[in-house]
């Protein structure tokens, strides 16, 4: 296979993953006009509670399938209980609240899993590499990339087709409007919150045969989401798309072409991107 | 995060062992020596214990404990109080609380650390200081250049390990690798150990990649590595990322068309349960291999099971010889660890058979000299070990950091 297609495959993969983790993180951004820091916690929870959970039965499908449950409960009674009596107060202790949980959820999972880094096997069926145009390529991250796909495909017919959907865009354009003429934004947003949450702990699971399942891999997976949300514009599903495209690629082919500055790229291209368009890709200005 | 450990004596034994002491001998002055000799031992231990590199700090801990179980918890016939620090990895952390092991808790020796920036920035303080200071993990390998008299190093150095890989493939049948290290000193320190020996051999490095710490995602590399017609590929990655990187280069067809070389880091018993059937095959070197068949190595093993269901690495090992060679100095000069320059001396006087095989100081840099061993990756009785292929005997400190 021509490096160049394969580096292409390496860099859409990556973005599938970093899709994920990033349309949640970017709805509730575009909701609540907060950065949630515990967002890679999420993610890092959710390979945690699949770990054990392929472990105990074997099956990396029932992994994916559980994992998110607990880590939707979680995010679940973080909101109500915490996160919701701070609306009325300023951003920025919302912001450190989350950061706070950030800190407890890594105390967590340490104290229950320990500081080694673990790994989830592949399923069986997607141990293999596929070879196609001369090449070789591991089949599990072909898989990766068409669930990516698919999340995209299922998240935009919904946001952009439903009757919910049309509500939470209601309220990412504006929240007081929305609630002005009787949606109920809180619900909203602990919706919202909660299959976020629920989105980045399944990809916490399928994340785990590649990037491994060990505590601080929170934070490693956040900043670059964070990244993309920012090149994507913020609260914007098509700007978490194309942002996370962008990212990947910048990466990968920073990897491969340059691999001394390779960490630099993706923040050039993070500054080019807001030099032309301030808001990013597809976001309000 | 100080953890006083179980071997502390009660004040009463202590206070009665001073006291027969006194009583048994008329010579005032045998019988100060004496009291000041029968209190207990202190052994500063400054790892890492949290982040990315916990687990190593832990196996250390764990090879320190093994011993002192074995020997009840005594060294030299004095009960031992270990003093644990968390250097988080940060130098900056890891001075604090090297100045509170040496000035507050007034230990007797400093066993550390895994870092080597870590050990470079303890450097200075500890040369002033004079407290003796064994490194049991820090492999830098200039970090012996230096010469601090009262400075062991009881570990492997970078260079120690990596050059006899380059050696070795060169003579068998190697002739273009890839070197793909770590982005920090290590990387670079063993990527050039290993070229050294391996292009002086008659092999040549074709593409040298250094990728950033805590790599995740090392398709594009690997991608890159398919693309090149090298034989092999020599790499240097520790703990997760060695884990990751062994397993993509499974993934992307890698296995079976080139070999897979590392350094010891790479394809260990730390390692083995992220990288399983994509580690087999792989060799490295080491100072160490789990299954040495001598009988100090058995003797380890077994001691080591009590503890841990794991076979033991090389810092668990690293950490059990440690105290081994501060039990037999202590003894030397008769239990009188506090006598600071005599305790040193008796350090580097050190001749033992160690789990990893027979350890001596380099007199000159206080480098330990040792056994380098080429080991491959095979699956015994269900799980997966080193074998030792071939023997590398007594390799001593890199000779420019003699001159």
């Amino acid at each position: 296979m021509d490096l160049f297609i394969s580096q292409t495959l390496n860099g859409l993969v990556y973005g599938a993953l970093l899709f994920l983790l990033a349309s949640g993180l970017s709805l509730i951004f575009g909701l609540m006009g907060v950065v949630n820091l515990a967002h890679g916690s999420f993610f890092m929870l959710g390979a945690f509670v699949g770990l054990s959970v392929a472990k105990a039965t074997g099956s990396f499908w029932l992994a994916m399938l559980l994992a998110p449950l607990p880590v939707a409960a979680i995010a679940l009674a973080m909101e109500v209980f915490f996160l919701r009596p701070l609306y009325k107060r300023e951003k920025l202790d919302q912001v450190l609240l989350t950061f706070g949980f950030s800190f407890v959820f890594t105390d967590l999972v340490e104290s229950f899993w320990g500081k080694d880094t673990f790994s989830i096997s592949e399923p069986p069926s997607l141990e293999d590499s596929i070879e196609f145009l001369g090449g070789f390529f591991p089949s599990y991250r072909l898989a990766m990339l068409g669930f990516g796909l698919l999340a995209a495909l299922i998240l935009w017919l919904i946001i952009d087709r439903t009757r919910a959907g049309a509500m939470v865009r209601a309220g990412v354009d504006d929240s007081a409007t929305a609630m002005g003429i009787g949606l109920n934004v809180p619900l909203l947003l602990t919706t919202t919150f909660t299959c976020g949450a629920a989105l980045a702990g399944l990809a916490g699971v399928i994340a785990g045969p590649i990037l491994g399942v060990y505590s601080g891999v929170d934070v490693e997976v956040l900043i670059p989401a964070f990244i993309v949300i920012v090149v994507g514009g913020m609260g914007s599903l098509k700007g978490a798309f194309v942002g996370s495209i962008v990212i990947g690629m910048a990466d990968t082919f920073g990897k491969a072409y340059l691999p001394e500055t390779a960490m630099f790229l993706t923040y050039v291209a993070m500054i080019l991107i807001l030099l032309a368009r301030p808001g990013g890709l597809f976001g309000k200005v | 995060m100080t953890d006083a450990s179980s071997f502390k004596p009660s004040r009463r034994s202590l206070i009665a062992g001073a006291g027969a002491a006194a009583a048994l001998t008329f010579d005032a002055q045998l019988a100060r020596v004496l009291a000041q000799g029968t209190g207990p031992i202190r052994i500063g231990v400054l790892n890492t214990f949290t982040k990315m590199a916990a687990l190593f700090g832990e196996t250390t801990m764990r090879g320190i404990e093994v011993y002192l179980e074995e020997h009840g918890g005594k060294i030299a016939g004095r009960p031992v109080e270990i003093i644990k620090e968390d250097d988080e990895f940060n130098p900056q952390v890891a001075l604090q609380k090297l100045r509170k092991l040496v000035e507050s808790d007034k230990v007797h020796v400093v066993l550390g650390p895994l870092g080597s920036h870590i050990a470079t920035a303890m450097a200075g303080y500890m040369k002033q200081m004079g407290t003796p200071w064994i490194i049991t993990g820090a492999g830098a390998t200039a970090l012996t250049k230096e010469r601090i008299p009262n400075m062991y190093r009881a570990t492997l150095t970078n260079w120690q390990v990596a050059n006899p890989m380059g050696t070795w493939a060169s003579a068998n049948g190697v002739k273009e690798s890839i070197v793909i290290a770590s982005d920090f000193l290590a990387g670079h320190d063993v990527a050039e150990a290993f070229k050294e020996t391996f292009e002086k051999g008659g092999g040549k490095v074709v593409k040298e990649i250094f990728s950033p710490v805590n790599t995740n995602d090392f398709s594009a590399y690997v991608s890159d590595i398919r693309a090149t017609p090298a034989q092999a590929v020599y790499g240097f990655f520790t703990g997760s990322e060695a884990g990751r990187f062994v397993k993509q280069f499974q993934q992307f067809g890698l296995k079976g068309k080139m070999k897979l070389m590392g350094f010891q880091s790479m394809l260990d018993a730390d390692t083995f349960p992220l990288q399983g059937a994509a580690a087999v095959g792989g060799l490295s070197t080491s100072i160490y291999c789990e299954t040495l068949d001598t009988p100090e190595n058995k003797h380890f093993v077994e001691m080591h099971a009590k503890k841990s269901k794991e076979l033991p690495g090389i810092f668990t090992e690293s950490g059990y010889t440690t105290m081994r060679i501060v039990d037999d100095a202590a003894q030397a000069v008769g239990g009188k660890i506090e006598d600071a320059a005599a305790f040193c001396i008796a350090i580097g006087k050190t001749n033992i058979m160690a789990p990893r095989g027979p350890v001596s100081f380099d007199p000159l840099t206080h480098q330990a000299i040792q056994n380098v061993y080429v080991r491959e990756v095979v699956e015994q009785d269900g799980r997966l070990v080193n074998k030792v292929i071939s023997v590398v005997p007594n390799v001593g400190d890199n000779p420019l950091n003699k001159v």
